[in-house]
């Protein structure tokens, strides 16, 4: 959904990758490639160069890694800089930059300190989000400053110990108190970001409203009575970052504190985290820049038979993988910005896609740089292990890669679905029901998606786009096959999903990096896009081979042993026998 | 009182630096560029006494080509009032007496009380554009400002920085110009306040030719570029590689084992 869906705009916002799923090659979305207004490019330039002034002098990543504790110091001058109101609107008193914008801070502040980056990310990108798409004016008025300020820290409490990837199985309750006016708020939230320093947090909670078992969701400062939070987690990484529980016991919270239409909170968690993800995936790009850079300069340094070790072929590889990879994150993050800030649009599968390819591909690159780095990679002296420590956490939290892989995969088909509930005959349950489809139907959506190019596309880029077609239609004849076969079933089918999902990613992924090479192309000139053209025919080689054997797999793959395996595993309660004592 | 800050955007010492093919200057295709960084102390120092309440106005300037106006909405961010920009591609590779005569003729009419610029340039390293401007302005300079403070009767007292760990202090009868040396103060940096601010502040545009200086004017004082070369390679050192720490210690191990001074 886009931004700021209201109740009742039923209208279902166009989305590139379910348009792609049901076979239709929906290129003006994604081409040319966005571009920011000259007057936010420089904005953006001199809040960097600012950022980059003070993080020099000041933010210490390795300090605050080895600290563990929340760097008190650091968020003041972050606070003073401004850049707690980053996306703030101007009118209350923040900077309101774009989502392009904030991902690209976002991005330099990770290079710096991953703690940080997520101590950012927790108040503007989830813990104030809320208030900014559904606050109501008086909301705003009242705590947009002070978050701006950072005079408030914000966090988002979703998660709970029994509630975590299945977060609409929250049990925190708020109970309308007609008497005195208030909803009382009870339960625990589980690892809130920030929660230990917050003075604000939007929690999710089980409310009863006309009789039916909802979630809402509320604005809850720390001064009300009944709010507390537990001790600090000791984690792997981010370890400057503060996540903590968060105790609701009894918590009036004022009626004006609702937020947006009570029943309409999970909704709403979900809707933020489709921001959220998008920046973290920015931040994991920003980590992964970093951790390239690195690695370079000590591969070009570091001698070993009498060469430097760059220009051995294993290294060359690793190298050569790290910098498509992050080039094609990077090319997912900001298509997918420019389709939020397009408005009517939904971004929900893109920013999920760009979330999971970043977070993996910002780990495979730590790893490499550790490799590449040797005993020094494994050296508390050396970034590498902090940025490794640090990466991890990216592909479980704001949505496990898992779960967002399910989601991906059935936003697609189901999307799939309607479509061809359109086609065919009007039926109840599109899913269930997909068999009975006519083949002519079938047919007639085959036919609206074979030969659908890419338009425009400029001669070295050609052969390359000419896959990406190819496969955008192979994804979709796959999904509807599997749908058809599965019917609902499709629900369960996880190894299907994630297949799809994966292929998605990849496609998805490639999509931008041809957008990216092309516009640039048509703006600069072959001359000045020779490294964009290169990154992109080397990550489509490898993308378009792996979206075939994705597919492939679908229905040729030993998928019934994997469940065996696994199955026996749990049965036998771990490895099981011992082979030799 | 009025202050004025001439500033120069330099190329990120960072950046990849290669010699153009006429092998003149460097090849600026790939630099990136930023705030020459004596510059922000330059410009620090005039803020301070604005927010002291000693001076009405600080402006700043730069004498470079479109790219340079970058560098002066930093200035405005950061806290300058307004800005100057002496627009022309040809000052890129103008002697320093040419820029300091752009500059005079830019400034015409306007009262500066106090006229502070970095010590030097990173990249071209004269030194020059502050005396040559008070020289062509006939004032009083004081180079490697270390303080400054204004005193009653219209003076400025200046820590000047000498070799040797020495002070020199002098006072100057304003109007005047100092050349700033970075240990003088704490540049703050540019705030998102200052930042979105800056956008309604206004930068006024000349060129050479608004100035009455026609192209002639570059090289017609005397000084000509004739090559830019690296040094030659030396003999006999050792270059440490690695990453800076693992340098840094095979360094103080060596110092330690050769000198013992450590
Ligand atoms: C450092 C840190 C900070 C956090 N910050 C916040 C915060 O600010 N706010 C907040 O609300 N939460 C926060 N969280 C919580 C985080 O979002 C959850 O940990 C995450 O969503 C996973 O939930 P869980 O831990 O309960 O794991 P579970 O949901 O129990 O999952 C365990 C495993 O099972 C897999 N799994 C679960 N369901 C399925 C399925 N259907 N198909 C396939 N696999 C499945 C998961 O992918 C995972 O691998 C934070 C967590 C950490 C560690």
């Amino acid at each position: 959904m886009g931004k700021g869906g209201k109740d009742g705009d039923r209208v279902p916002a166009k989305s590139f990758m379910k348009a792609l799923f049901a076979g239709h090659l929906e290129s003006s979305m994604v081409f040319p490639y966005p571009r920011q207004s000259d007057e936010a490019r420089d904005t953006l330039r001199l809040v960097l160069e600012s950022f980059r002034d003070w993080a020099k002098e000041h933010l210490d990543g390795a300090a605050i890694d080895h600290a563990a504790t929340f760097p008190v110091q650091v968020v003041k001058d972050l606070k003073d800089l401004g850049m707690l109101g980053l996306t703030v609107p101007e009118e209350y008193g923040g900077a309101g930059l774009p989502l392009t914008s904030y991902c690209r801070v976002m991005e330099e502040v990770c290079r710096y300190c991953a703690s940080t980056c997520t101590i950012v990310g927790a108040h503007l990108g989830i813990g104030s989000k809320g208030i900014l798409l559904y606050g109501s004016d008086d909301q705003k008025k009242r705590f947009l400053p002070l978050v701006a300020k950072g005079e408030l820290l914000a966090a988002y409490a979703l998660t709970e110990p029994t509630s975590g990837s299945d977060a609409a199985s929250l049990k925190t309750r708020a109970v309308w108190d007609p008497a005195k006016d208030v909803w009382v708020l009870n339960g625990t939230k589980r690892y809130i970001t920030n929660g230990g320093h917050a003075g604000l947090y939007t929690v999710f909670a089980r409310t009863e409203i006309g009789g039916k078992d909802t979630i809402s969701a509320f604005i809850v400062t720390r001064d009300l009575p009944g709010v507390s939070t537990g001790k600090e987690e000791e984690k792997l990484g981010l370890k400057g970052s503060s996540t903590t529980d968060l105790y609701l016991a009894n918590v009036p919270v004022p009626k004006g504190n609702l937020l947006g239409e009570p029943g309409r909170g999970f909704k709403y968690a979900m809707e933020i985290l489709n921001d959220g993800r998008v920046s973290l995936a920015a931040g994991a790009v920003g980590g992964a820049k970093e951790m390239i850079d690195r690695a370079v300069e000590f591969a070009r340094q570091r001698r070993q038979f009498d060469r430097p070790i760059a220009e051995f072929e294993m290294i060359r590889a690793k190298i050569a993988e790290m910098v498509t990879g992050t080039y094609a994150a990077e090319s997912m993050v900001y298509l997918t910005t420019g389709l939020a800030e397009r408005g009517g649009i939904d971004y929900s599968i893109e920013s999920a896609l760009s979330k999971i390819f970043s977070s993996e591909n910002a780990w495979r690159v730590v790893n490499h740089a550790v490799q590449i780095a040797g005993g020094n990679g494994f050296i508390r002296e050396y970034p590498y292990e902090r940025y490794l420590r640090d990466c991890r956490i990216n592909m479980i939290f704001e949505g496990t890669n898992e779960i967002l892989r399910v989601f991906v995969a059935l936003a697609g088909v189901q999307n799939l679905g309607e479509e061809l509930k359109k086609v065919g005959q009007a039926l109840k349950d599109p899913i269930s029901q997909i068999g009975v489809l006519s083949e002519f139907a079938v047919k007639k959506i085959r036919q609206a998606i074979t030969d659908e190019q890419f338009p425009d596309i400029r001669p070295p880029l050609q052969k390359t786009a000419a896959r990406a077609a190819h496969y955008a239609e192979a994804l979709s004849v796959t999904a509807e096959k599997a749908l058809r076969q599965h019917g609902k079933g499709i629900i369960e089918r996880e190894y299907v999903q994630e297949r799809l999902s994966e292929a998605a990613g990849d496609l998805y992924a490639l999509i931008a990096c041809l957008s990216r090479a092309n516009t640039r192309i048509a703006q600069a000139g072959e001359a000045s896009a020779r490294r964009d053209i290169l990154m992109t025919r080397t990550f489509g080689n490898a993308a378009w081979r792996r979206i075939r054997r994705l597919l492939y797999q679908v229905e040729n793959n030993q998928d019934a042993n994997v469940t065996r395996v696994s199955d026996l595993t749990c049965e036998m309660g771990g490895y099981g026998e011992d082979l030799i004592g | 009182m009025k202050g004025l800050v001439l500033i120069k955007q330099v190329p990120n010492t960072d950046s990849p630096f290669r010699i153009n093919s006429a092998g003149t200057w460097v090849d600026e295709s790939n630099l990136t560029y930023v705030l020459n960084d004596y510059d922000r102390y330059a410009l620090e120092a005039l803020l301070r006494l604005k927010d002291a309440g000693a001076m009405t106005e600080v402006v700043a300037l730069t004498a470079g080509p479109e790219r340079a106006s970058q560098a002066l909405r930093t200035c405005l961010a950061t806290g300058a009032d307004r800005a100057i920009h002496i627009k022309d591609d040809a000052l890129t590779a103008a002697a320093p007496l040419v820029v300091a005569r752009a500059i005079c003729a830019a400034i015409k009419g306007e009262a500066f009380d106090l006229i502070a610029c970095g010590l030097q340039a990173d990249d071209d390293n004269h030194m020059q554009i502050g005396g040559a401007v008070a020289r062509l302005l006939d004032r009083p300079c004081a180079s490697a400002a270390m303080s400054l403070e204004l005193r009653d009767g219209g003076t400025a007292r200046v820590e000047r920085e000498l070799e040797n760990n020495r002070l020199q202090v002098v006072d100057l009868k304003l109007p005047a110009v100092i050349t700033v040396q970075t240990g003088i103060n704490e540049p703050r940096y540019a705030s998102l306040k200052g930042i979105m601010a800056a956008k309604k502040k206004e930068i006024r545009t000349v060129t050479l030719a608004d100035l009455g200086m026609g192209a002639d004017a570059i090289g017609a004082d005397g000084y000509r570029t004739v090559r830019l070369t690296p040094p030659p390679k030396g003999k006999g050192a050792e270059m440490l590689q690695g990453p800076a720490d693992q340098v840094a210690r095979e360094l103080l191990k060596r110092i330690r084992e050769k000198t013992g001074v450590i």
